[in-house]
């Protein structure tokens, strides 16, 4: 073999190396997730249920006086309390009437930021307890992201607490 | 005998600056890939910012004592008084305060969306710069007190920071 092809044999290897080198590099930097802005992502998206669950329990049902914890803690319990609808002075239990409205209130609210999301009520620890309510649209199971917002109330010493959890996700 | 040498010491030097060239592209190729990569990173990274900015002013704004739900004194975990936001607005519109939460609240628009419920959206704070190159909106889920009525109403408070 010539010095001058020994030369370019040489050059064509560092040609070759320079190559794989810049490939591995932009592979890597590429397939490195960006830690830092998931972690902005999880907080943005946290920000927007939290406290969601509280507040909507504080919420004013439309039922006389009583806001949304206050029927149902009523519905878990003794079901004394019984709400008007319509104009005909029709009345039904504080259970069907915080669900009505719970479902329009947290499908409006969900819509409007493009969520899915599963809504539930139960008496007793979560996962555990007695299904009381669940409001529910497409659900969470394929999602890509999800994040959920919770609030537990006590009720009367005899009875469970009452657990409301929403599950939001894209 | 001197022709013959020299044609083909040209033609090495030919070969070897047609190589050095060929690198020189690759590397600036891989150069050039490398900053546009970069470069957008460090686009996402000032969206992040902003986003972040923007909750930020969301929660400094829910937590002001100006528009905070009050009851002898106390007060209430993400709560906004309808009175005082509507009253805190008029004030703030009106010259002199915007001065003082411009440097708290920067160029903003934070409104309280109601459209879950009878009310209509209530306009906290308004304050655009004269170039808007972009803006991030942030939403926090609120409670909006009526003192008056003896009513709660779910609202988000939706903050639109401009940069």
């Amino acid at each position: 073999m010539r010095k001058s092809q020994i030369e370019m044999v040489g050059l064509l290897v560092i040609v070759i190396l320079v190559v794989l080198v810049l490939f591995f590099v932009l592979s890597f930097s590429l397939s490195q997730p960006n830690d830092t802005g998931s972690r902005v992502q999880e907080f943005v998206d946290d920000s927007i249920l939290n406290g969601f669950a509280l507040v909507l329990l504080e919420t004013s049902s439309g039922c006389g006086d009583y806001n949304f914890k206050e029927l149902l803690e009523d519905n878990a319990t003794q079901s004394f309390i019984t709400c008007e609808v319509g104009d005909n002075d029709e009345r039904i239990s504080s259970g069907e009437f915080a669900e009505k409205n719970l479902e329009r209130l947290v499908n409006r609210s969900m819509n409007f930021l493009e969520m899915d999301y599963e809504f539930t009520v139960t008496l007793g620890r979560p996962g555990g307890g007695e299904e009381l309510m669940r409001i529910v649209k497409n659900g969470c199971e394929n999602a890509r992201r999800f994040e959920t917002d919770s609030a537990s109330f006590p009720t009367r010493q005899d009875y469970q607490p009452v657990h409301v959890r929403l599950k939001a996700c894209w | 005998m001197r022709m013959v040498l020299l044609r083909k010491s040209q033609v090495q030097m030919g070969e070897t600056i047609s190589v050095v060239i060929i690198i020189v592209i690759l590397i600036v190729l891989g150069l050039v890939f490398y900053f546009s990569l970069s470069g957008s990173g460090v686009e996402r990274e000032r969206e992040e910012v902003q986003e972040l900015d923007s909750i930020s002013t969301a929660i400094f704004v829910s937590r002001m004592e100006e528009i905070k739900c009050s009851r002898a004194g106390a007060t209430t975990y993400a709560c906004i008084d309808m009175y005082k936001a509507k009253a805190f607005h008029n004030a703030s519109s009106s010259g002199m305060p915007r001065e003082i939460y411009t440097s708290l609240i920067g160029y903003a628009n934070v409104t309280l969306n109601m459209h879950y419920s009878t009310q209509k959206n209530i306009t906290i704070y308004s304050h655009e710069p004269s170039n808007i190159s972009g803006s991030v909106t942030a939403y926090m889920p609120v409670m909006v007190s009526d003192p008056v009525n003896n009513t709660q109403h779910f609202a988000y408070l939706e903050v639109e920071v401009f940069s």
